[in-house]
């Protein structure tokens, strides 16, 4: 037997398995046969000749005897890879490429066909959650406007010929001692640095130059001057006890949200003592999910946020003793008691206090490195041994390339799967430099802006068709293996560069290589193999650095201060966007379609204002406004939205690549349907030249700007037209009385709860009811939802949509409020009891209520309530009355009001398990019955009942905070039992008496004002 | 079994109507072929009718989704429609069957043309439940049929069941109804046929009436007895298509005063669409002797009756939703009268409050033209209550999250328009096909072969001739006498 190249991660797979291609892209290969007959479509309707053919090599094969299929057949037609039964899934382990961040993953295959990724619980980053993003990457596998070969000055070339091209133009280049520039994203993975190194060495000038789209080069360089080392501290969110974050989105988009959300959330335990419950406080312009599960949440703009770190500082260091921060010039924005509050948080909690800084700022990030030095953060809640190296970027070095790019000094530039005249503002000047480049080499999935102005074009393979490792923190290495034959004619990226460097090696062969040289050497093991082959199924190999101390160094702060006067009466602050996170991601419609976490709007991006802000530029929500920002300029519509700093407009980056124009016919044609796409035939608007260039960064926030209503206006997709939870008052929306569908209780009160033992009730006995009670004598599933772990961030809502084959509707028909997603994140906004403005997020699907009002009125049958406590949809026996849908409190159901087209990439990436819906058919949440059903055959074939875990509903499994438990509640010591049992239990609606299946745990807020109110909490 | 007969009371019929000139005016429409009026008041509603069947099309073709309708809105013009046109349907029962019972003689002039508006308005009505489904190709599936499906039975707890039943029945025995009170006179038409055609399918509908006396006896029997069977219906139906509303959890649905409250709005709106029709029947064909002034007061009596018994249900909505303490029923009803869709809710206060009680004044009672408006404003406020009721309870329920709006497409218009075309098309259809005033129930009422009581002093005019029959059969019989055989 070979090696294993393709290794299930299961627990008993050692079993060896039969090589599934060596990586190696085969032009011979006719993907299209291949997958067609592993999708189990057209070709198993074998016509004779087929039939023939595949009896023929069968008698063939077995009279030979042991012949193997050409290696070339990568899935071969007759003979399927015994590892893989069909109907039955098979995982493995991989990595998340769709940001830096690097989640382990599991990728789930049927019939040798990826069908979902979920997070890798063995991975310490993912810890079995994963964002949206990454869930909805799989997508990008199975694109039709992928590149298939690759091109020189706009005509398809071969390989052979792209390759002898390459050597001869980089061996003129060598000779010449030309300039060698290599762009790229950070790079994660050591043996990609490793041949990006080998290359650059072959050369005399060379560099390479990494950036990334939420720069924290401030932040690396503010390290690098203090310490001496250019990294990121590892964060330990779940060992704060005092969070401070200015303009860090952690638990949204900020380097690494879902590993940082997973410890926010292990750091607030919220049923147990209140002292292990951080008190988090954000200061920020917009609104952001962070933001909104902050404790104490202030609206600043950036100088204003300048001046708070400033004068925390100084508080600090005043308490501390330290003279190195100077007095600030100017006061506080925030109130005395405020910055006192702050500071008596941070220093009586020193040692476990975090102060975080989001700004891409020097001045900010070097006083946020000498408040966390002096409140004792490192060694402690910041991690310098085990740093992270999910951000490498250097906008430095971005400025300087593109210096040299613009003075034509740059003689061959390689980018690799970036994007630099999408992600950098046109006044650097890229666009018409790039023409000046005599060769421009662009590695690329899909075309974009920059391939289109390059002279050579290479296809990227997949991140699930190749074999990569990353380190995403010092130490902690993750091995991705393939999980689909390479795109015909595309090739990985680490192959290429080999290529070019002068190795012919695989991907496999340059991996194994460097962890032989590198990485098994500090493992213990003897067998090379083994140590591989593990490593491959479990996905993750932890190096475990030794603790590296890095002494701080003492620096002057007094140049603090001066760069930060400049106070612009309207600025611009450019943030990822939650959703696509970057333009790599914006070809991809589930992630369009989803709707924004806090705006609720889903295609497009929007320039969100304050109240305040919008009435003096006089316009309202959906007027489309003229942003300039040095001299650049670009039109979105404006969005009022709650919690922004006034004189600020935020916008969110990654839409309007040229990757979105696909999307024009997107969801259903009809009469008065709508393209999904913009005037400009792109979703949303480009926003990068909202960035600032300043001497060493690329700014993102407190950006000058001017701004004016250009008379025109856009109906927004918005996927939640009501945003309060108040309902509308006489004085205008949001100011009557408080809806208790979405609850929230503060600390305090809840251990007062928690002392008297009170369980969450009504001033009503909600238990009376006139219909006979449901018997369920087997297992009676149930769900509780914990609303203080929940983020807002959406991965459950695509991991429905994947796991559910949920079709994407368009723009149009989200604006009809037509979506389909079978679950929703329901978002409000309210005033506590102290006036506050909150936040909270309430995932919401089908309750599976024990008297479902749907069923009752269903006039065919079609929805029943199953012996299980499930309410069950019977698609082919729904005529679509859609009195169900109206008789749902919850709103819940979802109606295909078309036959909605899907192409043929979204076909492939069907779940086989549940079946597409036709028009005119209602639909909904089925608690993911598939996979109940799935533990349930496994458990009978065992002989045992279905265990507490063993059945995990995609939304469930997805949730990097885990806010999600789903189980037996005849089981008296099921996760979902015991949730329902504390104070903060309540069910949504409970007062109709329709029994929802379904509970919520109220949000916990920490108002605790000092250290001394801990010790009776 | 001479009935008495007062002169002090207004005669029902004027003009010194003799029994043959009855026929003769009735029959007359019929007979003298169609004016240019008729032709473009049927084309026009012809071409309404295209114009609903072409919308129709392209919704089966293309999905419901070419309506307005979202996830939170799931029903809107089409069940509006239905329920509207189903509570027009309702005073042709009342009128022929209770006000039968109830020996109301001024209903002789109105109650055939109620009753085919009643059938008209039923077929309106049918057809929304049915395209409304999302598969309409399967709404056999609503019929309790036997089947090889376990069997399969249809969902007994479901209003929608109920419904169903419910509307099939009152059709049906409204068919009947109005059939078996069309009988005699199709005789009459038949003995009075021109044309051979019309004489052999008045003939074969006619069942060979005979006007015996034995016919006659047998058919006042069965009238009775249906009318006897319909009367529940006229309580029974809009009951029920309220239940698809009172047993939801929706609040602004989910209330128990919307059985009497439904049923009131129902012979409220039926009668004004009554008048509505019978206003221009009776200028156009010439009938103001037939549906004199005195049918429009008693009519608009009943409206301003029923009224105020709809405007009542409204206060006590909106006094229940208070006294309720419940914020989502509370909100339901604040929603009506100051949210989004306030202008729907005072369009129905105005038109179905405010309006009838104009009908407290005599004057505007008797004035034909402002009663004509006022029966269009009734229409009109009619359908906003359902339009109210579903919409804006359905816009704005329990979780403000998934609160929405609802904007009717031109598909959705257009349907609607198209139930007016066929309904037109119908009503004038048969006002030249068949006879638009009872023939043989007006002639009872003229007075004919009654004793007249009289009184002192103010005798002064007598309607009919005074002469005694000599046969003691209802005159109308006289006409309808044919050869046995």
């Amino acid at each position: 037997m070979s090696t294993t190249h393709f290794d299930k991660h299961t627990q008993d797979s050692a079993a060896a398995a039969t090589s599934l291609g060596d990586g190696r892209p085969h032009p011979d290969t006719r993907r299209d046969e291949g997958m067609s007959a592993v999708a189990g479509t057209s070709t198993w309707s074998l016509g004779r000749r087929a039939f023939l053919k595949a009896a023929g090599f069968s008698v063939a094969t077995l009279t030979v005897g042991c012949q193997r299929p050409p290696d070339t057949e990568v899935i071969p037609h007759v003979h399927l890879d015994p590892e893989n039964t069909p109907g039955v899934s098979a995982w493995y382990a991989s990595v998340c490429a769709a940001c830096e961040a690097g989640c382990g993953t599991l990728v789930r295959t049927r019939d040798n066909r990826p069908v979902k990724l979920e997070g890798n619980p063995a991975h310490p980053v993912s810890r079995g959650g994963l964002c949206a993003v990454g869930q909805a990457s799989l997508l990008g596998a199975y694109d039709a406007q992928r590149l298939r070969r690759p091109s020189v000055g706009g005509a398809d070339t071969t390989w052979e010929r792209l390759d002898t091209m390459i050597d001869v133009e980089l061996a003129k280049l060598r000779e010449r001692g030309g300039v060698l520039r290599i762009l790229s994203h950070t790079v994660t993975s050591p043996t990609l640095r490793a041949r990006i190194a080998a290359l650059m060495a072959e050369h005399p000038d060379a560099m390479h130059v990494e950036y990334d789209n939420d720069s924290c080069s401030a932040l690396l360089a503010a390290h690098e001057q203090m310490f001496g080392v250019r990294v990121i501290p590892g964060l330990r969110f779940d060992r704060a006890r005092t969070i401070v974050s200015l303009n860090a989105d952690f638990l949204g988009t900020w380097i690494s949200p879902v590993e940082f959300a997973a410890d926010w959330a292990a750091g607030r335990d919220s049923d147990g003592s209140a002292s292990r419950f951080s008190w988090h406080c954000q200061i920020e312009a917009r609104m952001s999910l962070t933001g909104g599960k902050a404790d104490a949440r202030y609206a600043l703009n950036a100088a204003q946020r300048f001046d708070v770190l400033w004068h925390i500082a100084y508080g600090i260091a005043l308490r501390a003793g330290d003279g190195r921060i100077h007095t600030p010039t100017r006061q506080a924005p925030l109130s005395s008691e405020v910055m006192e509050r702050i500071l008596t948080q941070l220093w009586e909690g020193r040692g476990d206090s975090l102060v975080l800084c989001g700004d891409n700022d020097p001045d900010m990030q070097r006083l946020t490195v000498a408040i966390n030095d002096l409140l004792d953060s490192y060694g402690n809640t910041l991690d310098l041994a085990r740093a992270s190296r999910q951000r490498a970027g250097n906008d430095r070095a971005v400025l300087s390339l593109a210096r040299e790019l613009r003075d034509g000094a740059v003689d061959a530039l390689l980018m690799l799967d970036c994007n630099p005249l999408y992600d950098f503002p046109q006044r650097l000047g890229i666009e018409h430099a790039l023409a000046k480049v005599p060769l421009s080499i662009a590695l690329v999935r899909m075309p974009n802006e920059s391939s289109r102005r390059s002279r050579v074009v290479v296809p990227l393979t997949h991140a699930l068709e190749e074999w990569r490792d990353v380190e995403s923190h010092h130490g902690l290495l993750a091995l991705a293996q393939p999980t689909l034959p390479p795109e015909q004619g595309s090739r990985s990226m680490l192959e290429t560069l080999a290529r070019w460097s002068g190795s012919a090696d695989t991907a496999l062969e340059l991996l194994r290589a460097r962890w032989r040289a590198e990485v098994f050497p500090g493992s213990g093991l003897t067998d090379f193999e083994e140590f591989w082959r593990e490593t491959v199924r479990t996905g993750v190999y932890d190096a475990r650095p030794t603790a590296a101390t890095a002494a701080m160094q003492r620096v002057d702060f007094t140049t603090i201060g001066a760069a930060a006067s400049t106070r612009p009466s309207l600025e611009i602050e450019v943030h990822p966007s939650a959703t696509l996170l970057d333009v790599r991601n914006s070809g991809n419609a589930w992630l369009l379609e989803l709707p924004d976490p806090i705006t609720k709007v889903s295609w497009d991006n929007v320039a969100c204002l304050s109240v305040a802000t919008a009435s003096s530029l006089s316009v309202v929500t959906g007027d489309v406004l003229r942003i300039e920002v040095d001299g650049a300029d670009f039109a979105l519509p404006a969005l009022v939205q709650e919690g922004m700093a006034d004189n600020c407009i935020a916008v969110a980056a990654g839409y309007g690549g040229r990757a979105t124009r696909r999307f024009r016919d997107a969801g259903p044609s009809w009469l008065y349907g709508v393209p999904s796409v913009n005037h400009d035939g792109v979703v949303g608007a480009r926003v990068s030249d909202a960035l600032l260039v300043d001497a060493t960064v690329l700014r993102a926030s407190g950006v000058p700007c001017r701004a004016s209503a250009t008379g025109r206006s856009e109906a927004l997709a918005l996927a939640q037209e009501y945003q309060s939870l108040h309902q509308p008052g006489p004085a205008g929306d949001g100011t009557g009385a408080k809806r208790p569908c979405a609850q929230e209780i503060t600390i305090a009160a809840l251990a007062s709860a928690a002392a008297h033992g009170d369980t969450h009730a009504g001033p009503h006995d909600l238990s009376a009811s006139m219909w006979p009670e449901h018997r369920y004598e087997g297992y009676h599933w149930g769900m509780s939802i914990d609303l203080s772990a929940c983020t807002g961030c959406n991965a459950c809502v695509i991991a429905c949509q994947v796991e559910n084959n949920i079709p994407v509707v368009g723009k149009d028909e989200v604006r009809r409020n037509r979506d389909l997603q079978w679950m929703r994140v329901d978002r409000y906004y309210h005033r506590d009891d102290t006036g506050e403005l909150r936040m909270i997020h309430q995932p919401m699907m089908c309750q599976h209520c024990d008297h479902a009002p749907c069923e009752t009125v269903c006039p065919v049958l079609a929805t029943v309530h199953s012996q299980e406590g499930l309410n069950q949809q019977v698609y082919n026996r729904c005529v679509g009355t859609r009195y169900c849908a109206n008789n749902c409190p919850y709103k819940v159901r979802r109606f295909n009001w078309f036959d909605y087209p899907r192409n043929d990439e979204e076909n492939l990436v069907l779940n086989p398990d549940v079946t597409v819906r036709m028009r005119g058919v209602m639909e909904k949440c089925s608690f993911c019955i598939q996979r109940i059903e799935d533990a349930r055959i496994r458990a009978n074939a065992e002989g045992r009942s279905i265990a507490d875990g063993d059945v995990l509903p995609a939304c469930m499994q997805s949730c990097p905070t885990k806010a999600i438990r789903f189980g037996d509640m005849n089981q008296p010591d099921s996760l979902v039992r015991r949730a329902s049992a504390g104070p903060r239990f309540y069910r949504a609606l409970e007062e109709l008496g329709v029994k929802p299946s379904v509970g919520y745990l109220m949000n916990v807020r920490n108002t605790r004002t000092g250290k001394t109110e801990d010790s009776h909490g | 079994m001479a009935e008495l007969y007062s002169i002090l009371r207004s005669p029902l019929i004027l003009g010194d109507k003799s029994l043959r000139q009855v026929t003769d005016d009735v029959c007359a429409p019929m007979e003298r072929g169609p004016g240019k009026l008729w032709w473009i008041a049927f084309v026009s509603a012809l071409l309404l009718l295209a114009v609903g069947v072409a919308a129709e099309t392209y919704q089966l073709v293309t999905g419901v989704g070419a309506w307005g309708l979202n996830n939170t809105v799931g029903w809107a013009f089409d069940i509006t429609n239905f329920v509207f046109w189903i509570g027009i349907g309702h005073a042709g029962t009342l009128i022929s069957a209770i006000l039968f019972l109830f020996r109301q003689k001024w209903r002789t002039s109105v109650n055939r043309s109620a009753e085919a508006m009643t059938l008209f308005a039923v077929a309106c009505a049918g057809i929304f439940p049915i395209i409304h489904m999302g598969r309409p190709w399967l709404a056999f599936w609503f019929l309790p049929y036997p089947n090889f499906r376990g069997p399969l039975w249809v969902n007994f707890r479901s209003p929608l069941v109920w419904d169903m039943f419910a509307i099939s029945t009152y059709l049906l025995i409204s068919l009947l109804f109005w059939y078996i009170g069309l009988i005699p006179d199709l005789a009459a038409m038949r003995d009075r046929a021109g044309t051979k055609l019309r004489r052999k399918l008045a003939g074969w509908f006619s069942l060979g009436w005979d006007g015996s006396n034995r016919t006659w006896s047998r058919y006042e029997v069965l009238y009775l007895l249906l009318a006897g069977l319909a009367t529940p219906l006229v309580v029974s139906v809009h009951t029920i298509v309220s239940w698809d509303f009172a047993t939801s959890v929706i609040p602004g649905w989910h209330t128990t005063i919307f059985p009497p409250y439904f049923v009131a709005g129902a012979v409220f709106s039926g009668f004004a669409m009554v008048l509505t029709l019978m206003l221009i029947t009776r200028k156009m064909l010439h009938f103001e002797d037939y549906i004199t002034l005195q049918h429009v007061e008693a009519m608009t009596k009943i409206i301003l009756a029923t009224g105020s018994i709809v405007g009542f249900a409204y206060l006590t909505e909106l006094f229940t939703a208070w006294y309720s303490g419940n914020i989502y029923e509370q909100f339901a009803f604040t929603n009506r009268m100051f949210g989004p869709y306030a202008w729907a809710y005072w369009t129905m206060i105005s038109c179905n409050v405010i309006v009838p009680q104009l009908f407290w004044i005599r004057r505007i009672r008797r004035s034909v033209v402002v009663v004509f408006i006022l029966s269009l404003a009734i229409n009109v406020g009619m359908w906003f209550e359902r339009f109210v009721i579903i919409v804006t309870s359905l816009t704005r329920d329990f979780l403000p999250s998934s609160w929405s709006e609802y904007t009717p497409t031109w598909i959705e218009v257009g349907t609607f328009a198209g139930s007016f075309g066929l309904f037109f098309t119908l009503f004038l259809l048969f006002a030249r096909l068949l006879p638009m005033i009872a023939i043989a129930e007006v002639k009872g009422v003229l007075g004919h072969g009654r004793t007249v009581v009289e009184s002192t002093g103010i005798l002064t005019r007598r309607n009919g001739k005074a002469s005694q029959p000599a046969h003691p059969e209802p005159v109308a019989a006289a006409h309808a006498t044919a050869r046995p055989q």
